[in-house]
Formats: C-alpha cells, structure tokens, sequence
C-alpha cells in the first residue's frame, strides 16, 4: 500500500451513483476512493463491498466510519467482507465524528472521545489484524475471535487537533487529517503523532492528508466555492480553536477568511495544485486524499478536471516523481 | 396449492461464495436468498450489498442481523444501500440474538429483548417508510431524516417463543422463524402473530416460516447431519424454552432427539420433501425459508440435490 499516494473522496447520496464514480475512478487509474458515512445517509462500507464487486484494482477506503453508533466488531464485520471480496485493497478510516451529530441524532453520549477513539481501533486492529480480540474497556468490551485474519487492512484514525494526532500516534496505523492548514500539521499535528507512538513504543504511524482541491484559476469562482462548501468550518468551536492555534486569528469571529483558503485548499491550476500537495508529502504525509471542491458555473466538467489531474499526478507519484 | 416463495440460506464464512451463491439461488430460479450474522464473523447485510451489486432479481434478506450491536440508524444506512442496489428485492430482518452473544462477545446486557426488539423495529421502519423518524425510548433515541425514504423496505423481526411473535403482528412487517417445530409454527406462533396484528388493528403480516430441508434417503444419515450441523440450538436457553413449550422437554438434555428432527426437519427422498413443503405451504406461512442441511458422504452432491429440488418446488406451480 506504500506506493499509492492519491484518492479521491466519492461524494453523493446514493449508492447507485457513488458505485458508478467509483468504478469510474477506477477505470481512469485513479490510485484510491475513499467514502465518509454522513448521517443517517448512506453506509460507506457497504457501498464499499458493493464496490470491491465491481472494480479490480483501486484502492477502497473509508475516510471515515463514525464510532458510536456501532459496536468495533460490526465494523470488523463489514471489514471482513470487504478485504475478502477485495484482497489488499481496503483501508479502514473510523472517526469520533461531532458531539452534535452522535448526541442529537443517535442519543448516544459522547464523552472521553479520544479513549473511545484508542479502545475502537485497538478492538479493531486486534481482531482484524491479529483474529482474536480481548478487551474489557471503559467503552467497549469485546471477546471474539476470527479463522483468517487480515494484517494488511490498516486502521486509520481521523485527527483535528493535537491530541487526536497523540492518540493515533498511540494506538492506530495512520492519521487521517481534514480542512487543516499545513502549517498545523507541521508545527502541531505530525510532532503530536510522533510524541504519541513514541510513549506507546511504536513506530510513527503514516500521516494520510484530506486536502480539498479546487482546480481554477479563478479568484472568484474559488472563493465561492471553497466558502460555500468549507466556510461553516470556523462556526464549529473545535475547528475555530484549530485555526486561531494555527495563527488565523479571523476565523476567532467564525468566519472564513482567504488566509484559510490558501492554508487548507490547493487550488489554482494543475501546476499550482501538485506543488501544494506535494508540500505535504514533504511534510511527511504519506498518501493525499484529495476532496474535490467545484469551481465555476460547470461542476461537472470541474470534477472531471479534478480527476483527470489526480489520475494524471497519481502517475507521477507512482514512478517516484515530484508532484509539482 | 398456495403459491408461497421460497428461499434459501446462503451462508458461507467466504464473502466470494456468499456473492456466488446468491447468483446461483438467482440462476435456479429460488425466489430469495437469506443470510445470517453472527459471533463476529461476515456481516450479512455488507455481504447483501456486495450481492445487490451482482444479482437482477433474487430477492435478498437478513434473517436476521442482531439489533444490541448497531443502532437501528445504522441498520437503515446499511438498509439504503442495499435497497437503493436491489429496488424491491430487499427486506431486512433483525433479532436481539441471545444471551451469550450478545454479552459474551459484545459485552451489552442483555435485558429485557421484547423491548430492544419493539424499540428497534420502531425505529428503523419509520425512518425507512416516512423518511424521518423523532423516537425517544428506554433503549434507543433517533431523531434523523433521510433524502429518500424507503417504503418498499420491510422491516422483519425474528421470532422464537409467542411474545415476540405479538410484537410482529403488532408492528413489524413480518415474523421470520428459526428452528421451530412446524406443529409450534402453526398451532403458537401464527395465532400469536394474528393476535398482535388485531390488537394494533393492522393486517397480520406474513410469517417466513425457517425449515431445515434435508433430500437424502438414509435416515440415519439425515439425524447424524442434523445433530452435528445443527448442534447448538437444543444447547441454547432460548430454543430449549421454546422445545419444552412444543412439547419436546427433551431438548433441556441439550441434544436433538429423533422427535425434535422428526417435527423441525424435512427429509426423504425427492417426492417425500417435495409433498411435505406443499403441505407446508397450506399452513398459512407466507414463505419457507430453507436452510440445506447436506447428508452423507458427498456433502457437495447432497447440497445440489436439495437446491435441485427446491428450485423445482419454486418454479412448478
């Protein structure tokens, strides 16, 4: 899995047309798809093992599985499947997902997230990876154990702040970032995840990137694009508080600012974008999950123009070229 | 004769068979295929998903999923998937699965399961039929809508002693039985269900009627497959319970008696099993859910005899 370097999120509301992207994805050479389960919306791992059906080689992930609202060993379950029907292809991404979210719509109490986060990845790491699992936890408490086992499905994390990266550092086989400037994953993130993995013992685990990418060269169309889709960001106070730490002070007011497009989008055109996420393998990220944001009145043709570029640079990573 | 579907289990702990199995339930001509989740291993309706994608007309279904260990949102998000892949080919059937599962490998108590059970089916039916649900009980709380609701989803729930059969006439949109006595099904279990549907003021729903389908004309070979493929229900509280209340005491040894066999599987011969599930046909059940028990040496030649067998069943009416 070392060697794929970019995905792309699949984002719609069906499967019938998430199952159609990937296996488009997939026929361009895209490296990887990843999917987030939103909601009440549409399981991603299911559509997943829709997906390994259907495809042959890309690269399925979930960026990510919500944990509350499902036992680890269900979503080992899923894991089973998929990585069955889909041989070294799956990467398992889970996240704590928001209190607002996990309170209001499931009614599930959300404390101590970063123990829930530890204690799911460990039961699914244990079980998956090693085919037996014993842990009587301040969350869960699981006894299982599996004939086969899968010790090439890693166990991702998503991480926004310093101590999230800590956790994953402790306890999972990669870090998943999202809407996060560079230079917090440099100065706080990445020195957190090692800070982590070294009080457990363990190797630094790889960092994956989820990097919104807006291909235009337009000032305009971007602005309007990125804000419509990432400018609630700095209403949300975990994410405001991230980015007055990263040193933009105006997302304080909860407002999106330019400052933070140019921190958390690569955009502009290809040239531009590939020196932007090549910025962050430089930093240490080992794979970018790249969020496609439309720009301009035909978001069609901006999609495919995002593809065509990651499928273009995804290439290029491959052979062990620069990005940009 | 009633024409009622039949359908079979396709359970495999290979995700590839499962996939394949399905399409060759489809192939023959069976009109829907059943997976089961347990213990930790494959989760049916990911399997259910993966076959959505590779099958055109078989209908597919859990019998069941377990509810302690995923909310009933999550349920319907799986549920969406599969149903949005198969548009009226799936049914989802959940269950509170029994005690040493649920707290043995998962670690929730399992107390008071008719309620779980109730909560859960309330739940994932309104939010799948009306596109939104607002619920807040002593196990479970939703508030969530979704884009597309699902009407055409029914939300089954298994079934094993009369209880839980009331609380599928009264609000599930079918019963599923497991490893019950035929005489249990008919005499207990489908007054129970019209029961609970006339207490609600609803039409009773359909029963899928579980039974274990042996083709092989060597009866001892038939028992000792039996005891051996279906070794753990007379060890589980919740069947011996329901055995006792059938009239089979015995089952509290923890074995099946040639009784038990008699009365919850169908064997013989091709004639003799083909006659008894059109006997069974008439009892009022609105679909067999076949698990193949295969016997003999050649497990594989006795599984394509029986499927052999039931597809003709399914298609000669």
């Amino acid at each position: 899995m070392t060697s794929v370097t970019m995905g792309i999120v699949a984002r719609d509301t069906t499967a019938p047309a998430l199952l159609d992207a990937i296996e488009q994805l997939d026929r361009r050479g895209v490296p990887a798809v990843w999917l987030t389960t939103v909601g009440a919306g549409v399981d991603g791992p299911s559509v997943l093992a829709a997906a390994a059906t259907r495809t042959e080689r890309i690269a399925l992930g979930s960026s990510v599985t919500p944990t509350w609202p499902r036992h680890p060993i269900v979503l080992a379950q899923q894991a089973q499947v998929i990585a069955q029907l889909a041989p070294g292809r799956l990467r398992l991404g889970i996240g704590t997902s928001s209190r607002d979210s996990i309170e209001g719509m499931f009614g599930v109490p959300f404390h101590a997230p970063l123990a829930n986060l530890k204690e799911y990845v460990r039961v699914l790491k244990d079980l998956l990876q090693r085919g037996k699992v014993d842990l009587d936890g301040a969350h869960y408490h699981a006894h299982a154990t599996i004939s086969a086992t899968y010790p090439d499905v890693p166990v991702l994390a998503a991480t926004l702040i310093a101590k999230s990266y800590e956790a994953a550092g402790e306890a999972a086989d990669g870090a998943i970032s999202w809407v996060t400037p560079l230079e917090y994953i440099q100065r706080r993130g990445l020195p957190a995840l090692r800070a982590g993995a070294a009080r457990a013992n363990r190797p630094a685990p790889a960092l994956y990137a989820h990097v919104p990418v807006c291909l235009s060269t337009s000032a305009a169309d971007v602005r309007a694009a990125v804000s419509e889709r990432l400018g609630f960001y700095p209403q949300l106070k975990v994410w405001r508080d991230m980015f007055v730490d990263a040193g933009f002070a105006d997302a304080a007011e909860g407002k999106w600012s330019d400052a933070l497009t140019d921190g958390t989008v690569a955009h502009g055109d290809e040239a531009r974008v590939a020196k932007r996420l090549q910025a962050f393998i430089d930093a240490g990220a080992r794979e970018i999950l790249v969020e496609v944001v439309a720009a301009g009145p035909d978001k069609d043709k901006s999609y495919d123009r995002a593809t065509a570029f990651v499928a273009d640079v995804a290439k290029t990573a491959l052979a062990g070229g620069r990005l940009g | 004769m009633a024409r009622i579907p039949i359908g079979v289990a396709a359970n495999s702990p290979d995700a590839r068979q499962v996939v394949a199995a399905v399409r060759d339930l489809e192939r023959r001509g069976i009109n829907a295929a059943w997976l089961t989740t347990g213990g930790a291993g494959l989760d049916g309706l990911t399997l259910l998903a993966a076959a959505a994608a590779r099958t055109e007309r078989v209908r597919l279904g859990t019998s069941i999923t377990p509810t302690w260990p995923r909310h009933p949102i999550v349920a319907t998000q799986q549920a969406q998937v599969i149903a949005q892949l198969a548009p009226g080919r799936f049914r989802v059937g959940v269950g509170p699965s029994h005690r040493p599962a649920v707290e043995g490998i998962f670690g929730f108590k399992y107390e008071a399961p008719v309620r779980n059970l109730r909560e859960y089916v309330t739940v994932a039916r309104r939010l799948l039929r009306d596109g939104n649900v607002d619920f807040s009980g002593k196990v479970y709380k939703a508030a969530a809508s979704i884009a597309r609701p699902l009407p055409d989803v029914p939300v089954m729930a298994s079934a094993l002693r009369e209880a839980s059969y009331e609380v599928c006439g009264e609000l599930a949109d079918g019963a599923i039985s497991w490893v019950s006595p035929h005489a249990y099904l008919r005499d207990k279990a489908l007054p129970a269900l019209r029961a609970g549907a006339a207490r609600a003021g609803r039409p009773a729903p359909p029963l899928v009627a579980h039974v274990p389908v042996c083709v092989h004309g060597d009866v001892n070979e038939v028992r000792a497959a039996v005891r051996e493929q279906l070794a753990t229900y007379p060890r589980s509280f919740n069947y011996q319970e329901m055995f006792a209340a059938s009239g089979h005491p015995e089952a509290r040894e923890g074995t099946w008696s040639n009784a038990m066999i008699d009365a919850v599987v169908v064997s013989g011969g091709e004639e003799q099993v083909a006659m008894r599930l059109r006997e069974l046909s008439e009892w009022g059940f609105g679909e067999l859910l076949v698990t193949v028990v295969p016997a003999g040496a050649d497990a594989v030649g006795s599984r394509e005899r029986a499927l052999s067998l039931l597809a003709e069943v399914a298609k000669a009416r």
